[in-house]
């Protein structure tokens, strides 16, 4: 998977621990949310979209063999 | 906002009553220790158990305002790591029930109890340590 939430984070000035606090969770969440190696529940989505002010598809994409694989 | 609000001050009611509790515990310990002639083993986890929900208590009031101690990642996490340490234990007890079987050791049943409770506490930790490394299961 990955993220724009790095990128999207630097736009709006936001730390990763800003986004956390925002957002209702640890900030390790975030943390791996950004490498891309934990996959939030749409809900956690759903809020970093509305935080971020951008669309979950733009924030969140994933590779054709990993949507194969799901 | 309000309901946020009232969950912040049900956390803080939460820690002070385990602060509490993990007080009185403590105490029911070194007094069994103390007056009591039971068995060693009796105080010795009453004071454990008190000092461990003292801990927490202080530790989680002290942590009050900065992030949540958990979230949706740390309760999957915690989940997994609960399962694997069942999964672990029913090994575990199927070795040793081979292992009494074949008269290879032969454990009392206060040996087994302090076995069978400390390899799941330790079990189950060292999994979610594991699986917090990973990322996601």
């Amino acid at each position: 998977m990955k993220t724009k939430i790095k990128e999207l984070r630097a736009r709006y000035n936001l730390t990763q621990e800003d986004l956390a606090k925002k957002a209702g969770v640890r900030r390790e969440t975030i943390l791996f949310l950004e490498k891309g190696k934990y996959n939030p529940s749409l809900k956690l989505a759903i809020k970093i979209s509305l935080i971020l002010k951008t669309p979950i598809e733009e924030i969140f994409s994933f590779s054709n063999k990993e949507l194969e694989d799901m | 906002m309000k309901k946020t609000k009232d969950n912040k001050e049900k956390k803080i009611l939460y820690y002070k009553r385990l602060i509490i509790i993990g007080v009185i515990i403590l105490l029911i310990g070194l007094i069994l220790q103390a007056f009591f002639n039971l068995h060693s083993s009796i105080g010795s986890i009453f004071t454990s158990m008190g000092v461990t929900m003292l801990v927490i208590g202080i530790i989680r009031l002290i942590r009050k305002n900065q992030f949540p101690e958990k979230d949706e990642r740390t309760r999957k996490i915690g989940s997994y790591a609960l399962s694997y340490s069942w999964l672990f234990t029913l090994v575990f007890l199927t070795i040793i029930f081979w292992l009494d079987y074949l008269e290879l050791v032969v454990f009392s049943t206060s040996a087994l109890f302090s076995l069978i409770f400390f390899g799941m506490i330790i079990s189950a930790n060292i999994f979610r340590y594991f699986l917090e490394k990973k990322g996601d299961i």
